[in-house]
C-alpha cells in the first residue's frame, strides 16, 4: 500500500484521485508510526520550503525517512518532495536536504521566467530497464527551483537551462514534474514509477482519462 | 521551448456551471469533458448566483474535480482572507488569481509568503485612455485610477506575483502591450472573449497562454487554429 506522508506541504486530492482512477490502495500518514508496514513512501511538496521542513520535522518524518530508506523501503519525492530528498536547496541556504538523491537545488533564471508554470517537452538522458521511453513527452511544472542534473538523472527539461526532471538512485525516485497533473502520459508515467517501486494496482484501471 | 498553454474559463455559480436554456452542470464533469478536448489547464471563475453560496461548498466541488482531472486547475474567486485562500489550495486548487482590489493589499505579499509565489496569480485589466500629458493614449488599470498597465504588472512581479491574467479591452491593438509585457519575469496570459485575432496576436507578442471563455471554441479548435502561426502547443 501506497503511503503519502500528510504534513500541510501540498494539496493530495489529485494524486489520490490518481490512485483511485489507476487502483492503487493508499492512505495518509500524519506521522512515522501512522504508514503502511509496506510499501512506496511518497513525499509531495508545494510552495515555501522552509516551513515544510519544518513540519516534516515536527512530525518525526525528517527523522525517520532516510531510516526507512536505508532498509529499503521505496521513497517517491514529487516537485518540493523532490528538493527535500536532495542534499540542499538555494531556497534554504543554512539547511540541509535529507541527501537521500545527490545534487543542490538551484533558482531556475536568470533571463527566464519564473516561476516555471507550464508545459514543458521532457529528454531522456539515460534508459530505466522498467521505465518507459518518456521523449518527446510533455509534463507539467510549476516551480521556482529545480535539481541540477547529475550521475543519476534520467530525464530533463529546459527551462533557461537544463534541469533534472527525474531521478533515480536505487528505490528512491524524484521527480520535478507534476505527474499527476500532466494528463494520460504523466499518469501513465506515475503508474510505472509506482511499479518501478514494487507497487501494483489492486483493481483494474478506469479506462478514460483525461 | 514550453507550450503556450491554451485555458478554458469555465464559470461557477452556487457550486454548479450555468448553462444557458438547460439545467447547470456539476464542474467536475465539465472539468473533464474540457481536458479531453485537449485543454493544458482550467481556471474555475467563481460567479455570483446560483442555490449555495459559501466557502463550504467552494471546497467541496474544488475536491471532486480535483480528485477527477489530471491537469492543473486555477480558482478566481472573491476570497477575502489566507485562510479562504487556504482552504481552496488544500482542496486542490494549483493557484488562485486575485482581483487588482485584493492584489493592491497586503493580502498578495502575505499570500506569497505563505504559499508561494508558484499558486499566487493577479487578473488585470488593462483599458486604453488617454495619457495624462497630451501625448496621445496609454494601457491603464481599470479598477486602480491613475495606475500604468505596464508599471502595475512591474509592480505586482516586484510584490510576488506568480503570474498575471491580463484582459486587455478590444479598443486598441494589443500587440505592442503583450511585446512590453513578455519582457517581465513572470508569465502572463492573455484573457481573450473570444476573438481569434487579438488571441493570436498576444500569443505572437510573447502572451504565455490564452484563457478563454469555455463555452465557445473548444482547446482543440482553438490549437487548431493557432497552430498554424508557428506557436508551440502541446498536442
Amino acid at each position: 500500500m501506497i503511503t503519502f506522508i500528510q504534513y500541510g506541504g501540498a494539496s493530495l486530492s489529485t494524486l489520490e484521485g490518481a490512485m483511485r482512477r489507476m487502483g492503487f490502495e493508499h492512505c495518509r500518514a500524519g506521522t512515522p508510526d501512522q504508514a503502511a508496514p509496506e510499501g512506496p513512501i511518497v513525499l509531495v511538496g508545494a510552495g515555501p520550503l522552509d516551513p515544510a521542513c519544518a513540519a516534516l520535522k515536527a512530525s518525526g518524518w525528517w527523522r525517520e525517512l532516510p531510516q526507512l530508506a536505508a532498509d529499503g523501503r521505496p521513497v517517491l519525492g514529487i516537485n518540493l518532495g523532490l528538493h527535500i530528498l536532495a542534499e540542499g536547496s538555494e531556497e534554504s541556504p543554512r539547511g540541509a536536504g535529507l541527501g537521500l538523491i545527490p545534487g543542490i537545488v538551484r533558482r531556475l533564471g536568470p533571463r527566464v521566467k519564473v516561476p516555471h508554470w507550464g508545459w514543458s517537452p521532457v529528454r531522456q538522458l539515460r534508459d530505466h530497464p522498467l521505465l518507459p521511453e518518456i521523449r518527446g513527452g510533455w509534463l507539467f511544472f510549476a516551480h521556482c527551483h529545480a535539481l541540477e542534473p547529475g550521475s543519476e538523472t534520467l530525464s530533463i527539461a529546459v527551462h533557461g537551462r537544463p534541469f533534472s526532471v527525474m531521478e533515480c538512485r536505487g528505490r528512491t525516485v524524484g521527480v520535478q514534474a507534476h505527474l499527476e497533473k500532466s494528463g494520460c502520459f504523466g499518469l501513465a508515467l506515475l503508474e510505472k514509477t509506482l511499479g518501478v517501486l514494487g507497487e501494483k494496482p489492486r483493481s483494474a484501471p478506469a479506462a478514460d482519462c483525461n | 521551448m514550453d507550450a503556450k498553454r491554451i485555458i478554458p474559463v469555465l464559470q461557477v455559480a452556487g457550486g454548479l456551471v450555468p448553462m444557458p436554456g438547460s439545467a447547470p452542470g456539476h464542474p467536475a464533469d465539465w472539468a473533464c469533458r474540457l481536458a479531453l478536448e485537449g485543454a493544458d489547464g482550467i481556471v474555475f471563475r467563481e460567479v455570483p448566483g446560483g442555490g449555495r453560496p459559501g466557502r463550504e461548498l467552494r471546497t467541496e466541488w474544488l475536491r471532486e474535480v480535483a480528485g477527477s482531472l489530471f491537469i492543473p486547475i486555477a480558482l478566481e474567486a472573491p476570497c477575502t482572507c489566507l485562510a479562504e485562500l487556504e482552504e481552496a489550495l488544500e482542496a486542490g486548487a494549483d493557484k488562485v488569481i486575485l482581483d487588482a482590489a485584493l492584489a493592491a493589499t497586503p493580502t498578495l505579499a502575505a499570500a506569497v509568503q505563505r504559499f508561494g509565489r508558484c499558486h499566487v496569480s493577479v487578473a488585470v485589466d488593462a483599458v486604453a485612455e488617454a495619457a495624462p500629458d497630451g501625448s496621445g493614449s496609454r494601457w491603464a488599470v481599470a479598477g486602480r485610477p491613475g495606475a500604468e498597465a505596464l508599471a502595475w504588472m512591474a509592480e505586482l512581479e516586484q510584490l510576488g506575483a506568480g503570474e498575471i491574467l491580463l484582459r486587455v479591452a478590444p479598443e486598441a491593438p494589443a500587440g505592442a502591450l503583450f511585446q512590453k509585457a513578455a519582457r517581465l519575469a513572470l508569465s502572463v496570459v492573455f484573457r481573450c472573449d473570444g476573438d481569434p485575432a487579438p488571441a493570436a496576436e498576444a500569443l505572437l507578442h510573447g502572451a504565455d497562454g490564452l484563457a478563454f471563455p469555455a463555452m465557445g471554441r473548444t482547446s482543440a479548435d482553438w490549437k487548431s487554429l493557432l497552430s498554424p502561426q508557428g506557436l508551440a502547443l502541446r498536442q
